[in-house]
């Protein structure tokens, strides 16, 4: 059933991850791997610990057992920015602009280094980023916007071209559709298939199944915090156990 | 409401002119000018006034653009004063020493400050930076021979006897921490420390180490106001315990506050007009802490982003450039 070819080391390797909150097993022994220029899809119901997946995998939440390793490196008990440094990076499901700061201003605090003094180099440096990765999400006319202004569908964006400001070599997106309608889902769908060309290897957690599995090969079922599935599209939309859990036969016919 | 922080992006990012930046320093040859040829008290007041304005440059190149309120920030000032006055009012040691080693002791402290509070996040950082001015408070009373207690020190010996003098080196120190703050918040670290105040975890999770730059940040700021303490501890010829009651963090707030926090310029005039205005209401100590502390709740409830430079803002917008574009997202 798995699609995982077992010749080169995982990019990503997960490894008996478990993440207990007092009684609560949000995950539960979660392994799996993931290779380089992957794009892969998260899935499962509410409350299946996709999220919480996100947070260990970003440093946010310390697993209570379990290991990860990126690019061949333990990584668990880093804090969150020295993971996001060694190239491990993340978007949030609710954005996160931070308010007071204009759209360029946002981009820009992506592509900074921890060197507190800089004499003026850096940050014109991290503002012709800032343009380059405005025209990739199409951020371009809204530079100059205060943040908190602008609608759902551009800070989805925004939230995107700010984690590769980072110039991150794995991403996780945390349900980039999420409130979007169909012609904005189109545009960021554009933008997430055009990172993937770029050879980014992206892991997507989203809901919105159409629109996911146009974007991912290879699909993974979270479900009380458990890895349940694995596999294709369609051997996932074919998994009763899923359908069970989580699709539900109309849900497993977008798969199909 | 108009957001403070809506400046124009160039201003806001490195670049712009550099007149259109540092304008606001040319407030301090000013002053200068108004305290050599007044009267004496005017020349005083403006000592002092010009002293709070330190102070609260310091606090607002810190707290005004991180977000984090430094309830304690008068400890920094208080350290070096004190560390000044023991050595030359006690130990007889020159101002050459006493004032470099008053300005190292607070950066001591700030050392151990920031390294104890700055992973605490919330009200909490607040109430911890509250909480180590009153403990050093209890070490003036315990060592009260030395530090001498309720008294304070006397005796510490003025640097200069015309106060006109005074009043140049402070104006000095201000002019130069003016600059450096300006600079600083408008440079990379300041972009990073509206972050911070924006979102610290999200900060982090672009790869941002915030600790580190709310660490060096603080570091700063207190050697701001711990410069002006030190020479404080000279012209004033003593220090009394009352410098680290929380209540002169809380004026060094409300100046900024009235001001328009985060914006370095606003805390200066705000600090010299309530410091003037203070000399008017001199027969009536109590009731003006009052009137203070009741006009800093009002201004967080009505007006969060300050009064004066909101107001003078708004007011360039109106009349002085009517076809500039505003603020990016308009008012």
């Amino acid at each position: 059933m798995s699609v995982e070819p077992s010749t080169a080391a995982p990019f990503l390797e997960i490894e008996g991850v478990t993440k207990k909150f007092g009684g609560l097993t949000a995950l539960d022994a979660v392994s799996f791997g993931v290779q380089k220029g992957e794009v892969t899809g998260l899935i499962g119901p509410n409350g299946a610990g996709k999220t919480t997946l996100f947070n260990v995998l970003s440093g946010f939440v310390p697993p209570t057992s379990g290991r990860v390793a990126f690019r061949g490196e333990t990584v668990t008990g880093l804090r969150p920015h020295a993971i996001a440094r060694r190239g491990l990076a993340r978007t949030f499901q609710i954005v996160r602009p931070f308010p007071g700061l204009a759209v360029h201003e946002n981009l820009a605090v992506g592509g900074l280094s921890n060197r507190v003094f800089d004499a003026g180099r850096e940050l014109a440096g991290a503002r012709a980023a800032a343009e380059q990765v405005a025209t990739r999400v199409g951020l371009l006319p809204w530079m100059d916007r205060q943040a908190t202004t602008l609608p759902h569908g551009l800070l989805k964006r925004l939230e995107i071209g700010r984690a590769i400001m980072t110039q991150p070599s794995l991403l996780l997106l945390d349900e980039p559709f999420a409130g979007l309608g169909g012609h904005e889902i189109d545009e960021v769908s554009g933008c997430i298939a055009e990172l993937a060309a770029g050879g980014l290897t992206l892991i997507i957690i989203e809901h919105k199944l159409r629109a996911l599995m146009r974007l991912v090969r290879r699909v993974i079922v979270l479900n009380f915090g458990r890895l349940i599935a694995e596999g294709s599209p369609q051997e996932i939309g074919a998994n009763t156990l899923v359908r069970e859990a989580y699709l539900g036969e109309k849900g497993a016919a977008r798969l199909a | 409401m108009s957001d403070l922080r809506q400046t124009t992006p160039e201003a806001r990012l490195g670049g712009g002119h550099a007149l259109r930046r540092y304008w606001s320093v040319l407030l301090v040859p000013l002053i200068g000018l108004i305290g050599w040829f007044g009267s004496q008290p005017v020349t005083i007041t403006l000592l002092y006034g010009a002293t709070w304005a330190i102070y609260t440059v310091g606090y607002d190149m810190f707290s005004g653009f991180s977000g984090r309120v430094n309830l304690g920030y008068a400890m920094f000032p208080a350290t070096a004063a004190y560390v000044t006055a023991v050595l030359s009012a006690r130990l007889k040691f020159s101002p050459a020493i006493s004032i470099p080693a008053g300005i190292g002791a607070a950066l001591l402290l700030a050392v151990l400050v920031g390294a104890l509070t700055l992973r605490i996040t919330g009200i909490y950082f607040a109430l911890s930076t509250a909480i180590i001015p009153l403990a050093l408070f209890q070490l003036t009373h315990v060592f009260g021979k030395f530090l001498g207690g309720e008294e304070g020190i006397w005796g510490v010996p003025p640097i200069f006897t015309d106060p006109r003098l005074d009043l140049v080196v402070i104006l000095l120190i201000l002019g130069v921490s003016m600059c450096f703050a300006l600079w600083y918040v408008r440079s990379k670290a300041g972009l990073v420390l509206r972050a911070i105040q924006g979102g610290e975890l999200t900060a982090q999770a672009l790869g941002l180490n915030t600790f580190r730059f709310l660490f060096v940040s603080l570091l700063a700021s207190s050697m701001i106001g711990a410069t002006a303490g030190a020479y404080l501890a000279h012209f004033q010829m003593l220090v009394a315990p009352e410098i680290l009651h929380i209540i002169t963090t809380l004026q060094i707030i409300t100046f900024a506050q009235i001001g328009g926090p985060g914006t370095i310029v606003g805390p200066v005039v705000g600090s010299f007009l309530l410091v003037n205005l203070n000399e008017y209401l001199r027969a009536w100590t109590d009731l003006r802490l009052f009137v203070y502390f009741a006009t800093l709740v009002l201004l967080l409830r009505f007006s969060p982003d300050g009064v004066l430079v909101p107001v003078a803002r708004a007011i360039r917008r109106l009349f002085l450039r009517p076809d500039a574009p505003s603020g990016p997202g308009g008012s």
